[in-house]
């Protein structure tokens, strides 16, 4: 499965984009998918899944004429550069966010669980200069090191699931359809918004040696991603109750302080601090890398790493600005999630009739 | 070395120096671990809490015999491996701050082992107190709770014989119950969980103060809505171990039913309740739970002339599982008249016949679990006669 060089593996990709949609686990995640959607969240997060997948085919159609070129540029070619830069424009915004508000949510849940007195700011700052140097370092990089620490990342949340799962109440996850079809169906369609990350993969498509690759790589990507995301939220609602998963900040730190084998293995969620540090680094390492080729894309640079330093700064700033975690975290599931569906129907979706219109000027012509 | 490598270099050594912990660095030596929580009834709104705090010199092996120390204010004699300090307080958080006045350590409860509450405060209600203990990032939820008759910083004070310290043998006393069969093992968070779904009631055990030196678990407290609203007593938790599903393995001894006046032991294992559900519109919700168990007969004294035969142990069995039926129903019943508290979980089951939330938070469980019928049928697989075939019989 070796990669040569300037390319990227698609396994390796699609390992990297599962980290960067399953990251929000470790968050407030499992509690608004809760709120929104009761016990259902699982179904709504499946219909979020293939509304995103549809998403995906769309975006990919639209650039399949364009080979080798990444999103922007597709764009900037079916909308002229202005429309096409204003296009792409909530993409690059949404990575930036996201990422923003992620190191936020990181931090505060470092500092509420595990380091009370070091200042939210000096944590938020380690995993931003962490995650810029992640990005820094290439795509490349990026991937590899996603997939070395992906197993580490597998086998905790192997031992998360398997050592939660005797004190799970499934008959917790009825009544099945929660609030009800409706409610579910549009919590589903706002769903799709979990797994905008999947743009990134419009952004590297040069570093995929087959163009084939693609499909597979983001289609499999959001797939472990609804896997990974509904298994922790269906055991967080198990073992907590949906009240319970309702009030948690936390959840998945709170499974990982649930973990008791007999009297032998207890205390056991020091060991899950490597695990959430390894994750919010390489998400956000990822994300932030899409924000700053992004930019590099709309200058038109042939090197993206000068403007990682600013974006991360702008990225710190950013993530300083909500007034506490939990308004980091409801900006984040409620404001930005609430419509990203927008973006990650919307965008693929315009580029394609942008690129049906094109095609039949050309056939006029 | 290029100036990039050198500034990456920084970079990582800033990180990894500044992060491990400057500002949380914590010396083992400054902290004052508390072993056991106690909460009672206080005052108006306020709650007495009791921390047993643990004497680390002593418990190290240091001092003399193993005893716990109790008092206010915090004396202790040097051969004490615990300390209890009581204290009013509005919630738990506030006598930890009250603590610290008194304590050249900082309290803290990461090393927590059980959590007691007197029978009082668990009469008032307990959703605001272990509501708001959940919040602590040290306290962790999967202690286990108990109920205590009397007071909390009563039992706290016990000095057992076989266990260091009181915390240790109250935690050990209800696992060791729990597989016995005799009691139930609650964590505090399965009791919140418990506490916030409608489909079922909390149960908790309950243990009294038996002596300076002892507990008994005397049965089981049940709750509805985070009040404590009856008791049921040893033989009655073991019928809701057993109806609840939470029977692993135990001995249960009952008239022998080939002759009354002899007892007969039977090792019962693993309860498999399966619970039907029948709901139609505008007639009570009709439930039927059957009860696998397999058991060995370890004790029985009713002198017989032939050995147990096949045939033997099917009318053994017949016997108790009658006589298990109408315990468990007579429970059922209690259930639904006097605590009106589904403490079984059958909500469970009639909440999965609902597809919608809405539909079943309308049903009310709550109004319909005490206009239930309920059928309880018992189903015992004799395994074995045990390591004889009968008591020896004086010639």
């Amino acid at each position: 499965m070796a990669s040569r060089s300037g390319h990227v593996d698609g396994a390796h990709v699609t390992v990297m984009l599962v980290v960067a949609i399953a990251a929000k686990v470790f968050v407030a995640f499992p509690r608004f998918l809760t709120l929104a959607a009761g016990s259902a969240g699982w179904l709504a997060l499946a219909a979020g899944a293939l509304i995103a997948l549809a998403a995906l085919a769309l975006g990919l159609a639209a650039m399949g004429r364009f080979r080798g070129e990444s999103m922007v540029p597709v764009c900037i070619r079916l909308a002229g550069p202005v429309l096409g830069r204003l296009l792409t424009l909530p993409v690059w915004l949404g990575f930036l966010f996201v990422t923003a508000l992620t190191a936020r949510q990181f931090a505060e849940s470092f500092s509420t669980a595990l380091l009370p007195r070091t200042p939210v700011p000096v944590i938020s700052a380690t995993i931003v200069v962490l995650a810029g140097l992640s990005a820094a370092a290439g795509l490349e990089t990026l991937v590899r090191a996603t997939m070395l620490f992906s197993l580490v990342l597998a086998f905790f949340l192997v031992a998360l699931l398997a050592g939660t799962l005797p004190l799970a109440d499934l008959t917790n996850l009825w009544p099945l359809l929660g609030p009800g079809l409706g409610p579910v169906a549009l919590e589903g369609w706002k769903a799709s918004g979990f797994y905008g990350e999947f743009f990134l993969l419009f952004l590297i498509v040069d570093a995929f040696r087959r163009r084939s690759e693609l499909w597979r790589t983001g289609a499999l990507a959001i797939g472990v991603g609804w896997l990974i995301l509904s298994a922790i939220s269906v055991l967080t609602v198990a073992v907590f109750s949906v009240p319970g998963a309702e009030r948690l900040s936390f959840p998945i730190f709170m499974l990982a302080r649930s973990l008791n084998i007999g009297e032998f293995v207890e205390r056991v969620e020091a060991l899950f601090v490597f695990l959430w540090m390894l994750t919010a680094v390489l998400k956000l390492g990822a994300t932030l890398f899409a924000a700053v080729i992004m930019l590099a894309q709309y200058a038109g640079l042939a090197h993206f790493r000068p403007l990682v330093p600013g974006t991360g700064l702008l990225v710190y700033l950013l993530a300083a600005v909500p007034r506490s975690g939990g308004e980091a975290a409801t900006l984040d599931f409620r404001g930005l999630r609430e419509w990203g569906w927008t973006v990650v129907v919307g965008v693929p979706l315009v580029m394609y009739l942008l690129g049906l219109r094109r095609r039949g000027k050309e056939q006029t012509g | 070395m290029d100036l990039k490598r050198w500034v990456t270099l920084v970079i990582c050594a800033m990180v990894a120096l500044g992060q491990p912990g400057c500002w949380d660095l914590e010396e083992i030596n400054n902290l004052a671990l508390v072993l056991a929580l106690g909460l009672d009834a206080g005052e108006g709104e306020e709650m007495e809490v009791s921390f047993q705090l643990s004497i680390p010199r002593n418990l190290a092996g240091g001092g003399g015999p193993p005893g716990g120390g109790a008092g206010q204010g915090g004396s202790a004699s040097p051969a004490q491996q615990t300390l209890l300090i009581s204290m009013g307080a509005p919630n738990v958080s506030r006598a930890l701050e009250r603590l610290g006045l008194v304590l050249s350590r900082r309290p803290t409860l990461v090393q927590n082992e059980v959590l007691v509450v007197g029978e009082e405060l668990a009469r008032r209600g307990l959703a605001r107190h272990l509501g708001g203990l959940q919040r602590l990032p040290e306290f962790r939820g999967n202690v286990p709770l108990l109920v205590t008759k009397g007071r909390a910083a009563s039992l706290l004070q016990i000095r057992p014989q076989l266990e260091p310290r009181p915390s240790k043998y109250l935690e050990d006393l209800l696992r060791q119950g729990h597989h016995a069969g005799l009691s139930p093992l609650v964590r505090m968070s399965d009791f919140l969980s418990t506490m916030e779904v409608s489909a079922v009631h909390a149960v908790t055990p309950l243990v009294d103060k038996a002596g300076e030196s002892q507990a008994r678990i005397v049965g089981a407290a049940a709750f509805h809505g985070g009040s404590l609203v009856g008791e049921l007593d040893v033989e009655e938790t073991r019928w809701w171990l057993m109806l609840a599903g939470q029977w692993r393995q135990g001995t249960l001894t009952v008239d022998d039913p080939r002759d009354p006046k002899y007892p007969l032991t039977l090792m019962l294992s693993a309860a498999h309740p399966r619970v039907r559900v029948r709901r139609r519109e505008g007639e009570p919700v009709r439930i039927e739970v059957s009860i696998f168990l397999r058991a060995e007969v370890q004790e029985a004294e009713a002198p017989r002339q032939d050995p147990l035969g096949p045939g033997d142990l099917e009318a053994l069995a017949r016997g108790v599982e009658e006589m298990l039926n109408r315990r468990m129903a007579a429970l059922v019943r209690r259930t639904q008249q006097e605590l009106a508290a589904d403490i079984f979980g059958f909500g469970r089951r009639v909440r999965m016949t609902f597809t919608v939330r809405p539909a079943w938070e309308a049903f009310d469980w709550d109004l319909e679990y005490p206009r239930a019928e309920i059928v309880v049928r018992n189903r015992i697989a004799m395994k074995w006669v045990g390591l004889t075939y009968g008591p020896p019989v004086p010639d």
